[in-house]
């Protein structure tokens, strides 16, 4: 068949005319291998994964029962999953807004930087280059209450010791922190990108108009930033979502599940009580919300000013 | 003859050769997870070195665990069960064994045992049945360790306290952390959250009272007893005084050199003391007035999944190995285990008289209790309730009456799911 096309296409235009009703076969076949891909490797443990969010199964168990929607009923009514919801969404927004407003305000003064700039941009992007479960480690000591050094700072500048891995807030604080911390840099990177694309005249002629520095800021930087702001909240949100490691090993989804994000409880449920069943149901729902953050986000395009 | 001397050369080495392909082809090999952080590696690694050469036919092969710890190997176990390809032996902790036999992956090694006419005298009593469910064996017991009492012999000094007696009563424990503190130090760190239950039982069987017990209506928590109160009322009385820091660093506090006193595993016999900047020794773990020392069985065993008739017999050779005094001694000399071998306990004692701590941790098997394990596929969930109960309660955010009621209702519940 493949071969009998090949031919056909070799020939040409004689050849089409001879076969017309299967012209239209060629460009599929051409993308099977990538489609045939892609099905394997991205959609299948996506379409088994709802598959086993509809049984009763542990994992590594030889039995399994189908139960339907009822690990998706407990979902829902699990105080867990709600609280992990909150838990996720008050992250994933005080993490990302954090981390674009740091990233902008380090791409800005970076770029207003004449000497000594790119060291300052590596500095800035080495947590976005480092492990971050090696690094919550460091964190976790650097945060625990007794022999943590942010605490003896805390001590020697004249203020009262933060229980911070004990308290729920505090706890919470101590995760959004790490947060802006590893992906700031990240979203530095790619405004310093945005902002190299944006052309110096306009800034000249502003100025000429005697534009504040502000106004110039206001009116042309961030306008002009906005295709690049949009791809930066996407990637961010979809990161901070994701985020895991940091809870794992800072946190531990502690105290009592006040930092414990969807991931985490996912990760709980299937991999330390062995639920796959209802860990799949969490990924599914999982799953659902990420995509529906992705497609929101991505219609907010039209809102971008191109220049 | 020159030339003859190079075609014998030429046979020789062609018959080396012949014999080394056959050698290799006549290795098993087996797949083995297990713990590999620095501490186990330091008893692991001379294990398997040993069985090699002893067994040259047999290679071990290492299995890179899942995840962390006892939960991480059983991840490791239940998901090559999945996917059809379980490691052959997997290192596992005595508390996982009713939810790895549930799976029905573990092969029972009674028929080895009788096979190879394995004495099971040879080994500590209580060892096997650490290791038991239904009446089967499953689990070959590498060592186990003991909750004891780490101190800080030079904050003790500090603190006016004495040394040679450290306290033996909770309320001793409390007094010694009330001069620690005074003396601008911190006083005691029991290690709660350590698998979220252990030592929460080695206070709670020292008070008089049970994890869970056999009713009609199956098997019910009792840990909410008068005695789980006492723990609990205990615990939160040090953390309100600021006596106890609440924390789950238990080495890295000690190791801080701030801490006076920490229980914790006997397994750390070797390392923490290592890493403190300050003489420490060992001493029983401090039990109520009137109280008596009950202490769970910690530690680990090895539990067989091979499929393969070879390879379950390779494996059962190393299992038999590990039960003997050559094992024993590796385990003894690296960690803080109590090896399983009976006589070796004896031999080790007198070889090691000179060295308290080493004896103390070997006389502390007399006194080893089993590490409750809830009869349930729920029993790392349990864990999990029981710990969270112990945190409300060292945070003040509930009283240990509320917080036992609350956590025994949902064990109960999880028993029954």
């Amino acid at each position: 068949m493949v071969q009998g096309l090949a031919q056909q296409e070799a020939i040409g235009a004689p050849a089409s005319r001879r076969a017309p009703r299967l012209r239209w076969l060629g460009p599929y076949l051409l993308l099977l291998p990538a489609l045939a891909f892609i099905a394997v490797s991205a959609f299948s443990p996506v379409v088994y994964s709802v598959y086993l969010s509809l049984q009763d199964w542990r994992l590594g168990f030889g039995s399994s029962r189908i139960v339907g929607v009822r690990n998706d009923v407990r979902l829902f009514t699990a105080p867990d999953f709600l609280t992990a919801l909150r838990v996720t969404v008050g992250y994933t927004l005080l993490t990302s807004c954090g981390s674009i407003l740091l990233g902008l305000a380090l791409a800005l003064a970076i770029q207003h930087v004449k000497r000594l700039g790119s060291v300052w941009q590596a500095l800035f992007f080495l947590p976005v280059a480092s492990t971050m479960a090696a690094m919550a480690v460091v964190f976790r000591f650097m945060f625990d209450s007794h022999i943590g050094v942010i605490n003896a700072v805390l001590e020697r500048i004249g203020l009262a010791r933060i229980d911070w891995l004990n308290g729920d807030l505090t706890a919470f604080a101590a995760v959004v922190i790490v947060g802006i911390w590893s992906t700031a840099g990240y979203a530095m990177v790619l405004f310093l990108a945005g902002l190299t694309t944006i052309p110096e005249n306009l800034h000249e002629a502003a100025a000429l108009d005697g534009a504040s520095a502000w106004h110039q800021l206001r009116y042309i930087t961030l306008p002009l930033l906005t295709p690049t702001t949009i791809f930066v909240v996407v990637i961010l949100t979809l990161r901070s979502l994701e985020s895991f490691d940091s809870v794992k090993v800072l946190t531990d989804g502690g105290p009592l599940g006040a930092t414990q994000v969807l991931s985490h409880l996912l990760y709980i449920e299937g991999f330390r009580y062995f639920n796959t069943g209802y860990a799949s149901a969490l990924a599914t729902v999982f799953f659902v919300i990420l995509l529906v953050v992705a497609i929101v986000q991505m219609r907010t395009e039209r809102w971008v000013h191109y220049e | 003859m020159a030339q003859r001397s190079r075609r014998t050369y030429m046979a020789g080495v062609m018959v080396m050769a012949v014999a080394l392909l056959t050698t290799v082809h006549a290795q098993t090999v087996i797949s083995f997870a297990r713990l590999s952080s620095q501490a186990h590696n330091a008893y692991l690694e001379p294990l398997i070195e040993a069985f090699q050469a002893a067994n040259p036919d047999i290679v071990i092969e290492n299995v890179e665990s899942a995840g962390d710890g006892y939960e991480g190997l059983a991840q490791t176990a239940l998901l090559g069960l999945a996917a059809g390809t379980p490691p052959d032996l997997v290192q596992v902790g005595f508390t996982l064994l009713p939810t790895l036999v549930a799976s029905g992956g573990p092969i029972a090694l009674d028929p080895f045992m009788e096979a190879s006419g394995f004495d099971p005298s040879s080994l500590m009593p209580g060892m096997l049945e650490l290791g038991q469910l239904d009446g089967s064996n499953y689990i070959m017991p590498i060592g186990v360790s003991t909750p004891v009492m780490y101190y800080n012999l030079d904050l003790f000094r500090a603190a006016g306290l004495d040394p040679d007696s450290p306290p033996t009563t909770w309320e001793e424990a409390r007094a010694a952390s009330q001069a620690l503190v005074d003396a601008g130090y911190q006083g005691i760190l029991w290690g709660w959250s350590i698998t979220g239950n252990w030592l929460f039982q080695t206070m709670l069987e020292s008070a008089g009272g049970r994890m869970g017990m056999d009713a009609d209506s199956g098997h019910t928590a009792t840990f909410n007893d008068d005695a789980g109160e006492q723990v609990l009322t205990y615990l939160q009385s040090l953390t309100q005084a600021g006596l106890m820091p609440v924390t789950e660093a238990t080495v890295q506090t000690f190791a801080s050199g701030q801490l006076g006193m920490l229980v914790d595993s006997s397994f750390q016999r070797v390392n923490t003391p290592a890493q403190v900047d300050a003489e420490v020794r060992l001493a029983p773990v401090p039990i109520p007035d009137g109280g008596v020392t009950r202490l769970p069985a910690g530690g680990n065993g090895v539990m067989m999944f091979s499929r393969d008739q070879a390879k379950q017999e390779a494996a059962w050779r190393f299992l038999e190995f590990l039960a003997g005094p050559d094992a024993g001694r590796i385990v003894a000399e690296n960690t803080g285990y109590t090896p399983a071998n009976a006589a070796l306990i004896e031999t080790l004692a007198q070889e090691n008289a000179a060295d308290p701590d080493y004896v103390l941790v070997l006389q502390q098997v007399a006194n080893v209790v089993p590490w409750h394990a809830w009869p349930s596929n729920n029993g790392p969930r349990i864990s999990q309730v029981i710990k969270d109960m112990q945190l409300e309660v060292l945070l003040g955010r509930a009283t240990p009456r509320e917080a036992l009621d609350r956590a025994a209702a949902e064990t109960n519940q999880l028993l029954e799911d």
